[in-house]
């Protein structure tokens, strides 16, 4: 036995709540858009794709991706603008692509909003942002992943 | 069904309809025939106690008598699941309407041998919702099963710390950030050993509704027709 292990509980200490919670686990949820994109970076050619992707979005647009974001050089105000033009180029987007090229660029702001700024830039809960990011964070290469992760862990001012 | 059809190499004869695994285990003989009671047993047998407690029938004797005692007339014949997949029912709903039939014989022995209890009205379930705390137990019963199922898996993968984390994050709902010091491990690291876990108990809860008979592509909407009757 290990230093964590526990003993299987009787059918009887399953309280609703624990099933109820498990079966949710279970559950395989709606497809969201980061799903789209996660699949996207996985596929053989993900990180040519990647590449390509952030050296043609919005932000890079504006300056060197890594600079901006990972860096912190982008203030809140500008951070703020990429927001919008990233969530405009998610919504216009002409094919699948560029959808998930602008989904890319929107979450990488949202987290540099949270890994310098310790700002939530975008208006959705924040307990789907951190799952959203996290899950992201997985199939990202290095140094995105850490910046995507920590994001994802870092408590915003309005927490 | 690949967490409980590990090592066979049957042909699926009934692709994506219900018994499909059951039935592939009563193919290979006496073996995969204790194969699926054991299965039935350890599944069915909390809410079928559950569904005889709640009901009338309960002064007929213990609980776990009365189900070992079904078990031990069913299970065994010839033909028994092919009437079930033939019914096209939940195994569950089957068992239990089977357990109903069961019992009312057994009402019937007692009255031959004089021990009946004296109740007029002895077939009348006592719970105004039988199904639904039989249905109830299920999950609670089914659950535990796919817990038992995906620890022993992660158990011999070797990852044992894989599913502990699963179980703080998910049972006990620590957050990632909150298993850094228990278990020595990176927010991401503990992201990923979790959605390891998590991988084999959905599959888990997954085979277990889809040898009740729920239809592949229904999966879903039954764990939420379940989550809402447990929460």
């Amino acid at each position: 036995m290990n230093r964590h292990e526990r003993t299987v509980p009787e059918p009887e200490t399953f309280d609703p709540r624990m099933v109820s919670g498990l079966l949710r686990v279970a559950c395989t949820p709606p497809r969201r858009p980061v799903d789209h994109l996660i699949d996207r970076l996985q596929q053989p050619d993900g990180p040519t794709w990647f590449a390509s992707a952030l050296s043609s979005g919005v932000v890079a647009r504006a300056g060197q991706p890594a600079a901006l974001l990972i860096d912190g050089e982008a203030d809140p105000a500008m951070l703020d603008l990429l927001k919008d033009r990233a969530k405009a180029a998610f919504g216009k987007a002409a094919d699948g692509d560029a959808r998930l090229r602008g989904l890319l660029h929107y979450l990488f702001v949202i987290a540099a909003g949270l890994d310098h700024h310790a700002t939530l830039l975008s208006s959705q809960p924040r307990g789907e942002i951190s799952a959203v990011l996290l899950e992201l964070a997985l199939v990202l290469p290095t140094p995105w992943n850490d910046f995507v992760a920590e994001a994802a862990m870092t408590r915003s001012r309005s927490d | 069904m690949s967490a409980m059809s590990a090592g066979n190499e049957n042909q699926d004869v009934f692709p994506n309809t219900m018994g499909t695994w059951i039935h592939q285990r009563l193919g290979e003989g006496s073996t995969g025939r204790e194969v699926v009671n054991e299965h039935v047993m350890s599944v069915y047998a909390h809410p079928l106690r559950v569904y005889f407690l709640g009901s009338s029938f309960r002064s007929l004797g213990e609980p776990e008598d009365m189900v070992a005692g079904f078990f031990a007339s069913r299970l065994e014949r010839d033909g028994y699941f092919d009437q079930w997949r033939d019914s096209g029912i939940r195994l569950r709903r089957w068992l239990m309407n089977g357990f109903l039939f069961f019992l009312k014989e057994e009402i019937r022995r007692q009255h031959r041998d004089g021990s009946a209890a004296a109740d007029d009205d002895l077939e009348i379930p006592m719970n105004e919702s039988p199904d639904a705390d039989f249905d109830r137990a299920w999950a609670q019963s089914m659950v535990r099963e796919a817990w038992i199922e995906a620890a022993r898996r992660c158990e011999a993968d070797g990852l044992g710390d894989h599913w502990q984390l699963f179980i703080r994050h998910h049972v006990d709902g620590l957050a990632y950030k909150d298993l850094v010091g228990e278990f020595d491990v990176t927010p991401s690291q503990a992201a990923v050993m979790v959605r390891t876990a998590t991988v084999r108990f959905k599959q888990a809860v997954r085979d277990r509704v889809q040898i009740d008979g729920v239809p592949e592509d229904e999966v879903d909407n039954e764990l939420r027709r379940l989550m809402e009757m447990t929460s």
